[in-house]
């Protein structure tokens, strides 16, 4: 088992590696980088100490490999905008997106656990037809759309929420529901499935079988197996909510890592969006790591089998 | 299972031709009337973005000062000259969001169609040409799981020129992965499969295995995957659109209409709420559809509900 993670911790810096490789890769296809790395309408002057400072004038392996080692230390250079390191201006602003992901990955989970297993214990019952409604729902509605009739609704007609902004716990309502809708969604199907999959093995005939009632059934035995694919998935989620994350902090003006993202796109603060997207990707697939172990942990059969059984981590 | 069937190539898992203890009853099942709900829905949608503006008689960009922000025809005070209404500068929303179905629509058939060739030939290869190839497209798979749409988009943007192409690029370049997982494990489900062997042992060549084999017994699942990528891609569409991060804002979008709403939505909630209920529905029709080719396509459902 700690081989197995070891590999995987190998191919997580191989896959940053080329995370940042196509960065580099797509700079120099849009053209002359020194152009993108600086602001519109510079002074000439300026691009060229610039393009001595970087080594762009260098060849395109001696710049691929200072890009490397600056990228691995997080030094993307200066933000144009807030005349601090790009690194500086997004680890600060990180918190608050970490505080918004964390929220709403709670509220999914625990939402989507509790629905999503009512709904597989008693297929075609009445919750069952709820959670089918609300994760019909929840796929199909628009992240933006939805926060935007949330802040119509509970922030405009109702004043129950500030609509933007992140000022105390009132003003992560509206962003945590928003952020979390999709997921929850996902994961209710996913939980209802495995769980009436679950209801399937033969162990919960034996359990059944030898006196156990129905709600310990579902708590000692399809609930710890049924976990297990969401689990699984959880390593997917994180990629799904911090994109989502950028969403809804550009539609609550919530002042987060994505919403500097695409500031620093209209900007053209280039040095900021390369920081932010090497800091998505390590967040993903740290995400993954963690996802892959406690699957390992929650699945013993999965800790001896070959690797050809495992997901793709 | 009897030897017409292998001959035929029907594929069952070891197991699941057994009775389960509980009956089967999947959402899809019981929810087959939503095939045809979201069926109707699509026809609906279709015909809405293919003559929706001759219906208005209304030119989409025109803008008509006098008539700006009318109320849609269902609320007090609409009429059916502007039957969703008008925006802050007049223009009538019918036909806008007619206009911007097509363009979703478009880029998903786009998008669905690039990633779904590069996926299914990507599975292929990883299930047939051995472990190296096999872990470098798994590895492909990783890159891009590190890597979502959205953020992706953030980077196109900021390095790229705007424009139709750098959207469907983006939204193939992360779309690709669920039919390299679903080929790639069907294919190696069939591989070990005895119809595959005996077809094998009568002398067919690997190009004839994934041709009249591999190929037509995946094809149930990449066809679900493409019917709901369809839905994801126009999800994307949109928010890549409200973002500023897709096409130029000249471009009627489903997505640029909700985010240039917001600014006249305290005086008319319809301006950006009516085009989010477009892609919803599109969304929801599209997914119904996937659900219901799921049941039919999935021979687990299908020894299910015999």
């Amino acid at each position: 088992m700690i081989g197995r993670i070891g590999l995987h911790i190998v191919t997580l810096f191989a896959v940053l590696l080329t995370v940042v490789t196509l960065v580099f890769a797509m700079l120099h296809l849009a053209g002359d980088p020194a152009d993108a790395l600086v602001p519109p309408g510079s002074d000439p002057e300026d691009v060229a100490a610039l393009r001595e400072q970087y080594g762009l004038d260098e060849s395109v392996g001696r710049q691929y490999l200072s890009f490397i080692s600056n990228a691995i230390r997080g030094d993307f250079g200066t933000s144009w905008r807030f005349d601090q390191s790009a690194s500086r201006v997004v680890l600060d602003r990180l918190p608050a997106t970490l505080e918004l992901v964390g929220f709403a990955l709670l509220l999914s989970i625990v939402s989507a656990t509790l629905l999503g297993s009512l709904a597989g214990a008693r297929p075609g019952g009445v919750v069952d037809t709820i959670a089918h409604l609300i994760s019909l729902a929840g796929q199909a509605i628009p992240g933006f759309w939805l926060g935007t009739m949330l802040i119509l609704f509970f922030s405009v007609r109702l004043g129950w929420a500030p609509s933007s902004g992140r000022e105390g716990f009132s003003s992560m309502v509206l962003p945590v529901l928003t952020l979390a809708a999709y997921p929850t969604a996902v994961l209710i199907r996913m939980v209802r499935a495995s769980v009436e999959d679950a209801y399937r093995n033969d162990y919960v005939r034996t359990a059944r079988g030898k006196g156990l009632s129905e709600s310990a059934v579902l708590a000692l035995h399809v609930a710890r197996n049924a976990a297990i694919a969401p689990i699984a998935f959880a390593g997917v989620l994180a990629g799904f909510l911090l994109a989502g994350a950028v969403v809804v902090e550009w539609v609550f003006a919530y002042p987060g890592a994505g919403q500097l993202a695409l500031q620093s796109v209209s900007n053209r603060d280039l040095p900021v969006v390369l920081m932010f997207v090497t800091c998505s990707a390590v967040f993903i697939v740290l995400a993954n790591l963690a996802a892959e172990i406690a699957t390992l942990l929650a699945d013993p059969r999965l800790r001896d089998a070959e690797p050809e059984r495992m997901r793709s981590w | 299972m009897t030897m017409a069937e292998h001959l035929h190539g029907v594929h069952r898992a070891s197991g699941e031709s057994a009775r389960p203890a509980r009956p089967a009853r999947s959402w899809s099942l019981r929810f087959s009337a939503g095939m045809w709900i979201g069926l109707s829905l699509a026809i609906l949608l279709l015909v809405f973005a293919a003559i929706g503006p001759l219906l208005v008689d209304a030119d989409p960009e025109a803008q008509q000062l006098s008539a700006r922000l009318t109320e849609p025809a269902f609320l007090d005070g609409g009429s059916w000259e502007h039957p969703f209404g008008t925006d802050q500068l007049g223009r009538d929303l019918f036909a806008r969001m007619a206009v911007g179905l097509r363009f979703s629509l478009a880029i998903g058939l786009a998008v669905t169609l690039i990633a779904g060739l590069t996926g299914v030939l990507l599975g292929l290869l990883a299930a047939t040409s051995g472990p190296v190839v096999d872990r470098l497209t798994g590895f492909l798979v990783n890159v891009q799981i590190a890597v979502p749409a959205v953020i992706l988009a953030i980077a196109a943007a900021a390095i790229f020129q705007p424009g139709t192409g750098v959207v469907i690029g983006v939204l193939a370049a992360t779309g690709w992965v669920s039919y390299q997982r679903v080929v790639r494990a069907t294919t190696k489900s069939l591989l070990a499969s005895p119809f595959v062997e005996a077809s094998r042992s009568m002398g067919g060549s690997r190009v004839w295995i994934a041709r009249k084999h591999l190929l037509p017994n995946s094809l149930g699942p990449v066809i679900v995957i493409a019917t709901q990528q369809i839905a994801a891609v126009m999800l994307f569409e949109a928010a890549l659109s409200y973002l500023g991060l897709g096409v130029p804002s000249d471009t009627i979008t489903l997505g640029g209409m909700v985010a240039q709403g917001r600014e006249a939505m305290l005086a008319a909630w319809w301006v950006p709420a009516l085009p989010g209920v477009a892609i919803a529905m599109s969304v929801l029709s599209l997914n119904l559809i996937g659900d219901g080719l799921r049941r039919r396509l999935d021979p687990r459902s299908r020894t299910a509900r015999s």
